[in-house]
């Protein structure tokens, strides 16, 4: 067997570079030296050609144990092969893998020459080729500003167009253009744009950002920033910066821009602003309060209207009827009357006259002495005395 | 023999190899190259790919060919309303002939603080010759337009191309910003109170206007029961003047007694009386006759 004539220790069953116990220092160093130095992947390699090798070294390894007579042939074999496995795996580390969410950008010397989508592929080898890939489908996101978003840090504040102060924060959502193809007029497809015209990604978002936004918002005013014009104030900072990055040909492609907040620069202005809208809120109250008000007055009132014109019928019905009554009484007396005048009113005259002197204290005086008698009537009893004349009068 | 004639061809393999290592560089897309034979540019690669030059006797010397920022620092500048505005600007630019900008710089950290220096005054140039509301609002970008117009002449020598400026801040000195900040309190407070007022103003309206109506319907519905009182009243007289028409004279005897035992039903009434009274007629006399 080739490598029994080595210290005798290996055994059968175990080739020479098997995994096995400590070895001495000698042996078959020499023969598998040149494959252990290789990196790990070397691994599959070797497997693959395993039958050849296995022909191979050991000879190498005889040939440093103790020479013999075959040594220079046997040696231009071992260089051959180990001259083979470095072409080899110069030539397998050409291979790479574009994942779903990448693109590869391939350089040739150092010059663009192609971009590759997903899946495995190769290129020459290093250095005639190299391959860049680059996440260009997942979304990256910068915060404008930086920081933690408390009130009132100058990061966020600007100018309005009505020179009010503002505090701006808001998100820009950003990824490389996916597009495999230079656009016309660029030498070069946006993801090699990306890689190769600039040298600060995230920060020329930022900056670019940080200008878009505040030339948006000093050209509006502050109750727009505020309210109705967000969406606006949005789409407009995209716009520019989309515009200013495809100037710069980033290969940069805004997906949008998030106005997180447009507040008051500070506490006490905040304050301020929540005043107003506790007024309206106020507002709101008082005027609910007086439609109460009304709407309690004023059926109150109807009811009120009501209960006089209801009085006033009473007194139309109890009127009429009381004239109407005293009316057919006296018709009927009338007709009683008519029948025995004479009769009738002696009658009607003396019945009264009973019913009303009756109960009446009368002092009956005589004509002639009437002149002298009343002088010396005790006043007390006569305090009805006017009424005394008209009832005997003839 | 053989092992020499080996040794010989190794030699002169690694040595040819040193050669062309040493006769190419590679250019990569981010950058140009100039090749310097004793220090003094003899080519300008601005195209990225395999490159040559005389081994040993030249070296190269890359020039970044990128679209980078010069990042000036906040200055303060005055505007020509004399409000004064700290100016965050920032330019983007590229190196677009690198031996003229090697010559006149060298390296790119000079090249940037020429630039910046060129920057700052231009920026201080141009906005200071407008009022901060141009700067802040409408003219913004054609100021930002202006200034690197400007620029890009001035850094005609050193090879550069301004992409472009851009006004990354501009906002007031920390005093003028308390200033704002208390307009604004004032402004919203007078939204306020306004509101407020408006409020009370509609308030009162309503109410007012609710008293009104009040009134109107009480009003009318007293209007409306006096007329019915009245034609009460009327239609009594119609229906008395009908029945008391009939005889008048009977009416005024029959109404008097009415009268009397309204009058005088109390009772405690004390009355003096002559013999010669109606009522009395048969009280002296017999045959009633007066005497």
């Amino acid at each position: 067997m080739p490598w029994s004539d080595n210290s005798g220790k290996g055994g059968p069953t175990r080739g020479p570079w098997g995994q096995q116990p400590p070895r001495p220092p000698g042996g078959n160093n020499n023969g598998n030296g040149g494959g252990r130095s290789e990196p790990p992947d070397l691994e599959e390699l070797l497997k693959a050609s395993r039958q050849r090798l296995k022909r191979a070294f050991p000879r190498g390894g005889g040939n440093g144990g103790g020479g013999g007579p075959g040594a220079p042939r046997l040696s231009r074999n071992s260089l051959a092969l180990a001259g083979a496995a470095v072409v080899g795996l110069w030539v397998v580390s050409g291979f790479y893998q574009v994942d779903a969410d990448e693109l590869a950008v391939v350089t040739t010397f150092g010059k663009y020459s192609a971009i590759t989508s997903p899946g495995l592929h190769w290129h020459v080898p290093m250095p005639v080729q190299n391959a860049r890939r680059e996440k260009v489908t997942s979304l990256r996101y910068t915060n404008i500003p930086e920081g933690t978003g408390r009130r009132g840090e100058a990061g966020g504040l600007m100018l309005t167009g009505d020179k009010n102060i503002v505090d701006v924060a808001m998100q820009v959502q950003w990824r490389i253009k996916t597009d495999t193809v230079a656009e016309q007029g660029d030498a070069l497809p946006p993801v090699a744009q990306f890689m190769f015209n600039i040298n600060d990604a995230p920060n020329v978002v930022r900056t670019v950002g940080e200008a878009s936004i505040r030339e948006v918002v000093g050209r509006n005013e502050l109750d727009f920033v505020q309210t109705e014009g967000r969406t606006e104030v949005q789409e407009q900072t995209r716009a520019l910066m989309q515009e200013a990055l495809d100037l710069y040909k980033t290969g940069i492609e805004i997906a949008e821009v998030n106005l997180e907040k447009a507040d008051p620069p500070t506490d006490e202005v905040n304050a301020a602003f929540l005043d107003v809208i506790a007024a309206s809120q106020d507002r709101n109250t008082i005027i609910n309060g007086a439609r109460a008000y009304a709407n309690r007055v004023v059926p109150e009132a109807r009811g009120q209207a009501q209960r006089i014109l209801e009085g006033a019928r009473a007194y139309q019905a109890q009127v009429t009827a009381d004239a109407r009554g005293q009316a057919a009484r006296f018709d009927s007396i009338l007709a009683e009357y008519q029948r025995a005048p004479q009769v009738t009113r002696q009658r009607m005259y003396l019945e009264t006259v009973e019913q009303v002197l009756g109960p009446m204290n009368k002092i009956i005086v005589e004509d002639k002495a009437g002149g002298g008698v009343v002088p010396y009537l005790p006043l007390n009893e006569l305090q009805k005395k006017p009424q005394q004349q008209p009832t005997g009068s003839k | 023999m053989r092992q020499a004639s080996l040794m010989f061809a190794g030699v002169l393999a690694v040595v040819l190899l040193v050669v062309v290592m040493n006769a190419t560089f590679i250019l990569p897309e981010t950058q140009s190259a100039i090749v310097l034979r004793f220090g003094e540019p003899k080519h300008v690669y601005t195209t990225a790919g395999l490159k040559f030059k005389l081994p040993i006797a030249e070296t190269y010397q890359f020039i970044d060919k990128r679209n980078r920022e010069l990042d000036q620092d906040e200055i303060e500048i005055i505007a020509s309303n004399q409000e004064r505005l700290r100016v965050d600007a920032f330019a983007r630019y590229r190196i677009v002939d690198p031996q003229l900008f090697y010559q006149s710089v060298r390296t790119e950290a000079n090249g940037e603080a020429r630039m910046l220096s060129l920057m700052n005054q231009t920026v201080r140039r141009v906005l200071g010759e407008v009022s901060v509301d141009a700067i802040v609002t409408s003219e913004r970008s054609a100021l930002m337009r202006r200034i690197r117009d400007l620029l890009s002449e001035s850094v005609r020598g050193l090879g550069v191309e301004i992409v472009d400026v851009k006004i990354r801040r501009a906002d007031l000195p920390t005093q003028n910003s308390q200033a704002v900040f208390q307009r604004m309190i004032t402004e919203r407070n007078q939204l306020a109170a306004q509101i407020r007022a408006e409020g009370n103003e509609a308030a009162q309206q309503i109410q007012a206007q609710a008293d009104r109506q009040v009134t109107e319907v009480k009003a009318q519905a007293e209007e409306e029961a006096q007329r019915i009182r009245g034609a009460a009243d009327a239609e009594r007289n119609a229906v008395f003047a009908a029945a008391y028409g009939k005889d008048p004279e009977f009416f005024s005897f029959y109404r008097s007694l009415l009268a009397y035992e309204a009058a005088m039903k109390n009772g405690d009434t004390t009355i003096l009386l002559s013999p010669d009274s109606e009522f009395l007629r048969y009280f002296n006399s017999l045959d009633g006759r007066k005497k």
